[in-house]
Formats: C-alpha cells, sequence, structure tokens
C-alpha cells in the first residue's frame, strides 16, 4: 500500500470572477522513505496539492479524484479522522517560518501542542486528569520536545525562548521539530529553505535528508529551485498550469530535461563554473498562464520557444519519455526515446530573457 | 514582454578615468547595543571597496554579515563610525541637502517588490514619486523613459495598473522603473531576485546587464546568491562578520577559492562537486567579534589542523588580519584574501596567488 496516492486529483477555486481550476488532474504515487520533489512557478498548483493532501483546503475549493493516505481516502474521512491524520500521519513544514509560529508563545509550548493533542488518552474523550496526571503528561511532553530539539540540533534550552529570539534557521528547524513531534509517516515541505541563507539551507537540507532516511518517512517537497530539489530528492514532478509535465528521476530531469518548461527552470539556477551561464542570465519569458483562462492545446506553447503550430490545438498528456520518465510535450510523443532535447544546443547564442 | 539580453556584450566595463563611481574606506558602522550590557554591535569592521563606473559588484555572505548595513552606509543612510564613503572622489557629506542630491545619484532596489510598492498607488504613481520629490520637468516622458526600459512595453499600458494587476517579475520592473526615474549612477540592489520565481530570475538579471550596457550603470548586488554573482557580477567581494574576508573576479574566487570561508559556502551549492563544509553554528554575533582571525572559531582548516601543520594557528587565534586594500579591477589583479593560511601558502608558492 503506498504512502499517499494522488489519482486524477483536481481542484478548482470558486471565486467571484468564476471557476479558477488550479490542480487539474495530478497522479503520483509516494511510498514510504521516498521523496519526491513538485517544482513550478508561482500559481502552478504546487501548494494547492499540499494543502488538499491534510484537507486544509478553503471552502471554496471544489475537489475531484481520489487522494489515499495509506489506503485511506482523505476525502471521505470523517472529522476525527482527519484530526488523526494531520500532524500524527502526515506533517507540513511551510516556508515562512516567522509567520507559522505563534509569536507570543514560547517554542516548546508550540512543539508540545500538537503531542498533548494527540495523546492517545485525549482522543479517546477522558473526561479529565487529576493534577497527577496532568503533571505526568507535561513531563512526558517536555522531555519529548527536549528530543526533537535535539534531533534538529537545537539545545533543550530552546524551549523557553520565543520565535523572535532566534534565528531564522533556527525557527526553520522548530517548524521541523514541531512537524516531526508526532511521528509522522509523510512530511510535506513548503519550500522549506525559502529566504534561507546558503549555510543555513544546506543545515536543514542536512537535517531533512537525515531524518528521512533515519525514520523511513516519505517527504514531499515543494519549491521553484530546480537544484535543490534534485540535492534533496530522489523523484521529481515539473508542474506547469495545475499539472504534472515532467516526471522522472531527480537528477536525469536536471541534467537532461526532455519538457522545454522543465528546460528553462534548470537554466533559472546556473551552475557555478559554467561559461555558457557567465553574463548570461537566462529567464523564461512571459508570465504562467491565467488558470481561469488557460490557453488552447499545449497551455505552455505561447511561452515556448520550440513550439510549433500544432501546439496551439493539441493537448498533450504525459507520455513515456524513456526509462522511468515522462513528458509531456508534443515532440517527446514523437521521438520518445530521443536521448537529449535538442532544444539549447541550436540557438543558444540567441538569448532571450 | 521581453527583452533582448547583453549575450554580445563585452563583459568587461571600461574603466572609468576618473577613477572608482563610488568607495568605501576603512569604514566602521557600529550599532548601540541592547540591555544592560550594551556593547556595540560592530556591523561592519573596515571595509574597503571600490565600485568602477559601468560596474557590477556582488557583496555575498551570511544574514548578519554586515553586508546590508555596508550597502545602506553606501547609500547614505547609516552614518559610519570612522573611515568615509567617497561619491566621486568626493567624501559624502551629511547635510539634508547634499544627501537629496547624492540620493538621486544612488539608489536603492529591496527583495520584496510587493513590500515596497504601495498598493494603493498605480505604476505611474508608483515610478513618478521620486521625480515629485525631486521637482523635475518632464514627469510623464521620464515614467514612460523608465518603464519601457525596464521591459514594461508600451509604457502608457501599465500607468493605472495596481501591483496586484501585476505578476511578480513585473513588480520588480516597477521597482527599478521607479529607481531609473531619476537617472542615477548606481543602484544598490538588496536581494534583488530572492523573493522571484525562478523562471523571473534570470530576466531582472539581464535587465540590470541590460541597463550597465545602455546607461553605464554601476550596480552594487547584495545577496546570498552565488549563481547571482556568476550570472552577472564583475567582481565578487564575500563578506564575514563585518569585514570583506575574499575579493576578486567570480572567475578568480570560484574556480580557486582561497578563504576557507569561500571554500565552505561554495562546498554546499547543491551542484557542487566538492566535499560539502557544512559550517555549524549561526553566524557569530558582532558585538563580540574573536580574536585574531574573526572566522577561526568556525575555521575547518583550523579544526582539522591543516592551520597548526602550516604553522600559523598561533597567528588565527591571536593575530589580526589587515584589512583588505580596495582593489582596483585593472586587468586581473590577484585575488585578495583575508587568511593567514592563504598568506602562509603563497608565501611559499609565490604563483599560487593566480592558479
Amino acid at each position: 500500500m503506498a504512502l499517499l496516492e494522488l489519482d486524477d486529483l483536481a481542484v478548482t477555486y470558486t471565486t467571484t470572477g468564476g471557476p479558477v481550476p488550479a490542480v487539474r488532474g495530478v497522479t503520483l504515487t509516494l511510498e514510504r522513505g521516498q521523496t519526491l520533489g513538485l517544482a513550478g512557478e508561482s500559481g502552478c498548483g504546487k501548494s494547492t496539492i499540499a494543502a488538499s493532501v491534510l484537507r486544509l483546503l478553503p471552502r471554496s475549493a471544489s475537489i475531484t479524484g481520489r487522494i489515499l493516505f495509506e489506503g485511506q481516502d482523505v476525502m471521505a474521512m470523517d472529522w476525527g479522522h482527519v484530526r488523526a491524520l494531520r500532524w500524527a500521519g502526515a506533517s507540513i513544514v511551510f516556508q515562512g517560518a516567522m509567520h507559522s509560529l505563534n509569536p507570543v508563545k514560547r517554542v516548546g509550548t508550540q512543539i508540545a501542542e500538537p503531542i498533548l493533542l494527540h495523546d492517545p488518552k485525549e482522543r479517546e474523550g477522558a473526561p479529565g486528569f487529576t493534577g497527577g496526571e496532568r503533571r505526568q503528561r507535561r513531563r512526558a511532553a517536555d522531555m519529548r520536545v527536549a528530543g526533537l530539539l535535539d534531533q534538529v540540533g537545537l539545545t533543550a534550552a530552546s524551549a523557553e525562548r520565543y520565535p523572535h529570539e532566534l534565528s531564522g534557521g533556527q525557527r526553520q528547524r522548530v517548524m521541523i521539530a514541531m512537524a516531526l513531534a508526532c511521528a509522522p509517516h509523510l512530511i510535506v515541505a513548503d519550500e522549506p529553505t525559502t529566504a534561507l541563507d546558503v549555510m543555513i539551507q544546506a543545515q536543514v537540507l542536512n537535517l531533512i535528508a537525515d531524518l528521512v532516511a533515519e525514520h523511513g518517512i516519505g517527504m514531499l517537497m515543494i519549491s521553484h529551485d530546480l537544484s535543490i530539489l534534485t540535492s534533496a530528492c530522489e523523484q521529481l514532478a515539473v508542474m506547469y498550469a495545475g499539472r504534472i509535465v515532467e516526471r522522472g528521476r531527480a537528477r536525469q530531469v536536471f541534467t537532461d530535461a526532455r519538457h522545454p518548461y522543465s528546460e528553462a527552470l534548470t537554466w533559472a539556477f546556473p551552475v557555478i563554473g559554467d561559461r555558457e551561464a557567465r553574463m548570461r542570465p537566462r529567464g523564461l519569458p512571459g508570465d504562467p498562464p491565467d488558470p481561469a483562462e488557460l490557453p488552447s492545446g499545449c497551455p505552455f506553447h505561447p511561452r515556448c520557444k520550440v513550439a510549433e503550430p500544432r501546439c496551439s490545438e493539441t493537448d498533450v498528456k504525459l507520455w513515456p519519455a524513456g526509462e522511468g520518465r515522462q513528458a509531456a510535450c508534443v515532440r517527446v510523443r514523437d521521438h520518445p526515446a530521443e536521448p537529449a532535447a535538442a532544444t539549447s544546443s541550436d540557438d543558444s547564442g540567441e538569448v532571450v530573457a | 514582454m521581453s527583452i533582448a539580453a547583453a549575450d554580445t556584450a563585452a563583459p568587461q566595463p571600461a574603466p572609468h578615468p576618473g577613477g572608482p563611481v563610488l568607495s568605501a574606506r576603512d569604514v566602521v558602522v557600529e550599532f548601540a547595543g541592547r540591555g544592560r550590557s550594551a556593547a556595540r554591535a560592530r556591523a561592519v569592521d573596515g571595509v574597503n571597496l571600490d565600485i568602477e563606473r559601468g560596474e557590477i559588484v556582488a557583496l555575498v555572505g551570511e544574514s548578519g554579515c554586515g553586508k546590508t548595513t555596508l550597502a545602506r552606509t553606501l547609500m547614505g543612510l547609516e552614518r559610519p563610525a570612522q573611515g568615509e564613503v567617497r561619491f566621486r572622489g568626493e567624501p559624502l557629506s551629511y547635510r539634508m541637502r547634499a544627501l537629496r542630491r547624492y540620493r538621486r545619484a544612488v539608489q536603492l532596489v529591496l527583495q520584496d517588490p510587493m513590500g515596497s510598492l504601495n498598493p494603493h498607488h498605480t505604476v505611474y504613481d508608483a515610478v513618478a514619486e521620486g521625480v515629485r520629490i525631486h521637482r523635475l520637468p518632464d514627469e510623464e516622458r521620464r515614467v514612460a523613459d523608465a518603464l519601457s526600459r525596464c521591459g514594461l512595453r508600451p509604457p502608457h499600458r501599465f500607468f493605472q495598473r495596481y501591483p496586484h494587476e501585476l505578476s511578480g517579475g513585473q513588480r520588480q520592473r516597477v521597482v527599478i522603473a521607479g529607481a531609473l526615474v531619476l537617472d542615477p549612477v548606481v543602484l544598490v540592489a538588496d536581494e534583488p531576485v530572492a523573493s522571484l520565481d525562478a523562471s523571473v530570475r534570470g530576466e531582472i538579471l539581464s535587465l540590470v546587464l541590460q541597463l550597465r550596457e545602455d546607461l553605464g550603470l554601476s550596480s552594487i548586488m547584495v545577496t546570498h546568491d552565488l549563481g547571482l554573482a556568476w550570472n552577472i557580477a564583475d567582481r565578487l567581494a564575500v563578506m564575514y562578520l563585518g569585514r570583506i574576508v575574499e575579493l576578486g573576479t567570480p572567475e578568480q574566487v570560484f574556480a580557486a577559492p582561497q578563504h576557507p570561508y569561500t571554500r565552505a559556502l561554495l562546498s554546499v551549492l547543491p551542484e557542487s562537486e566538492r566535499e560539502p563544509i557544512v559550517l555549524t553554528g549561526e553566524p557569530p554575533d558582532p558585538t563580540r567579534i574573536p580574536s585574531g582571525c574573526r572566522f577561526h572559531p568556525r575555521c575547518q582548516e583550523l579544526a582539522s589542523g591543516a592551520a597548526a601543520k602550516a604553522g600559523v594557528a598561533g597567528a588565527c587565534t591571536g593575530t589580526p588580519l589587515a584589512v583588505l586594500p580596495a582593489s582596483a579591477s585593472e586587468g586581473h589583479a590577484a585575488p585578495q584574501v583575508a587568511c593567514h593560511l592563504a598568506a602562509a601558502s603563497s608565501a611559499r608558492t609565490p604563483s599560487a596567488g593566480n592558479p
């Protein structure tokens, strides 16, 4: 049984301006101990997927397709099961650690909160605790908090600190400690290192990698930075306009992208020492499409520099593109086995940024 | 809405005969400490830096290393406790009127465009603000010019838009247009692309190169993104705890980093092939700068005994390093580094400066 299974998931937000399809049919599977990176620009639907896994979407979102967490349909769960799923089954590390922590509570109290809430006694609806029991629970939770802080490389004394007394990297570690508090099987990390320094980012990524390896946790990491996802995840899925447009082993996708969009994302972060990138920053012209008004055919065709006339008519689904990988592009459909997308070699001199 | 990048540009700027546009000489910036102890924090502790006309200098380092304070000091927003900032060779005057003139010439671009734009102001008002403050003629022409220079074309279509109607990249272009409208000589950008999408990043960096090409605009890029430095910087200054510890062209510094701190920074990049050296701990406290080399408590060379083998371990912990001189970017001067170990090994092999 897979840890997480999304089956043709589609999420549409109802807004005053009409329906906005944010996710348009995403199918993916994640096993325990696996790491999957989800890449794409803002607005491509990657964070909507993260929220849907824990049923955190607003009421205005209508969902079709299925989300299975350890075989259970998340959408069909009753409230008690959803509560059990959050923190204990799966937890989220959000990007802005400053905004995700309560500024007026000590971090230890905040980490202990899910632990106390998920205490089995509490869940059984014990009517109340005696003073001794309560003290015992507190002490046990404090021990657990100290253990968690140690796991993420903070001292036990940090539990007494308020968020503003910690640096950005330390706050992000607190977030990770919270995410681990109830020993979940899945961690969803939404841009966990954005706004962190190179060195702190390396520390946090190392920490996440160790935890995944040690506890056999599954991880879904979301970012717009392909180089980070490639170093942190085995598998990579690139999203555009609510769909996965390329999927495969992370390193393969990063070094030899088959979809023109993934390729454009790989240029965005230069490899230091790569002479091609020196004094030639490359971006992707244009803006991501408005989900409410998607272009006809392949939604990427207006920005694609290898677009052909047929691209504005044909909408391509994910297609096998070599061993263990798929891409959604007409060129891949025509030449599934072609080793490298010959998109960059012929016109590298003509840089459009 | 795309602009042609400066792909054919010869990256080396013509050296300005009149010397550097902007320079820092032994600049020290202190902040009063908080609380009972009230130790003063030396955010910048002796920095020499020259910025030539049309040059793009990247200032990299961890948060808290003083790079933003240095940039603010160069803008005249902080007053150095010691040393001075020189603009076209003249020491900066901190009288209101002179500063106002100076701030027309040196403009600031901040990280988060949504935070720097007033959501109630149209694009036109946002860009025109500087023109109004400085009471310049031809407001509309200037605004239109600045917008189209920044790739927002045709400019009139953007005049009445509000920030929320724009994409992240367009917003940052508006912020840059707001800086350009005053015809500045130097652009100081603090993390100009950190909050932007991967796809937009390259476009904004190309814009900076394009502006250098068209207007001879110099830029100081304050960033922790080493890729940015590789993408567009002519020179790179690595800062640690208030000092520049290594200075050179990105080719020099990235190919043969000499300071252990620079080596550590490079080694943890996701694409790095070096053995990652993850420094533990946070950057140290500027109220308590370590003795000797300020990096020594975290230095991997000292910890591994390499410094002791070279016979400099005592110097590392005890002898302060001299402030690096502001390297003039004439030709390919050897990169500068503030490290006892690097000094010892280049003394043994004199050619080691430029491998």
